[in-house]
């Protein structure tokens, strides 16, 4: 069974926490290393998904932020999507033949749908990690924000 | 005739902030914008699986 985690006080030690996942290279390590200590500075939520066995499968970080000082167009930003290196590509039954990414995008516009009920946040905010990533997002709806490195969705 | 046009490039900065001085036509832009009928569909097929949230 799989289950959603928000790992807080020991658990983020950076070095137990970057050995739960498998990296492509050192730059994707150091990402969640940086992750980790942004996290404990309360400045992102990170959440993992994993599953009874203790295995971590990836994980998407989380924060607050707005488009305009006024905070008129609050957003959560994606800080980071990330999924483990073996498990990268795969569908999984018990997530609906979603893949490990797809899941935790699903989780963070769910969320997102549900924070919206208590206070007022408008968007989804993120940089993509790269042009093709840029691509997946604009199949579920994500806009480029002008000539900027972000790209929003409308909650 | 080639017409050339202009990809954005992205770059990725972890822990950067979006931008909070918007030209009118960046705020006509988010203003304007909707609710996407595909990220339903995505949270949706999320909640049919059960993940079940640790506390």
């Amino acid at each position: 069974m799989f289950g959603l985690i928000t790992p807080e006080g020991a658990e983020l030690s950076p070095g137990s926490f970057s050995k739960r996942f498998q990296y492509a290279n050192d730059n994707e390590r150091q990402y969640v290393m940086k992750l980790v200590k942004l996290a404990q500075k309360d400045k992102v939520r990170i959440h993992i998904l994993s599953d009874s066995a203790g295995n971590s499968y990836g994980l998407v970080a989380l924060s607050f932020s707005s488009f305009d000082k006024d905070f008129k167009r609050t957003s959560i930003v994606i800080d980071y999507i990330f999924t483990s290196l073996q498990y990268r590509g795969r569908h999984f039954a018990e997530l609906g033949e979603m893949t490990i990414f797809e899941h935790l995008l699903g989780i963070t516009y769910q969320s997102a749908i549900t924070i919206k009920k208590t206070i007022p946040i408008r968007f989804i905010a993120l940089q993509p990690a790269s042009d093709r990533l840029a691509e997946y997002y604009m199949r579920i709806d994500f806009k480029p924000f002008g000539n900027t490195d972000w790209m929003f969705l409308s909650i | 005739m080639k017409t050339e046009t202009t990809k954005h490039i992205y770059k990725f900065v972890l822990g950067a902030r979006p931008p909070m001085n918007l030209t009118a036509a960046q705020k006509k832009l988010l203003d304007s914008s909707v609710p996407s009928i595909k990220a339903h569909e995505l949270a949706a097929r999320v909640a049919k699986t059960k993940v079940v949230i640790c506390p």
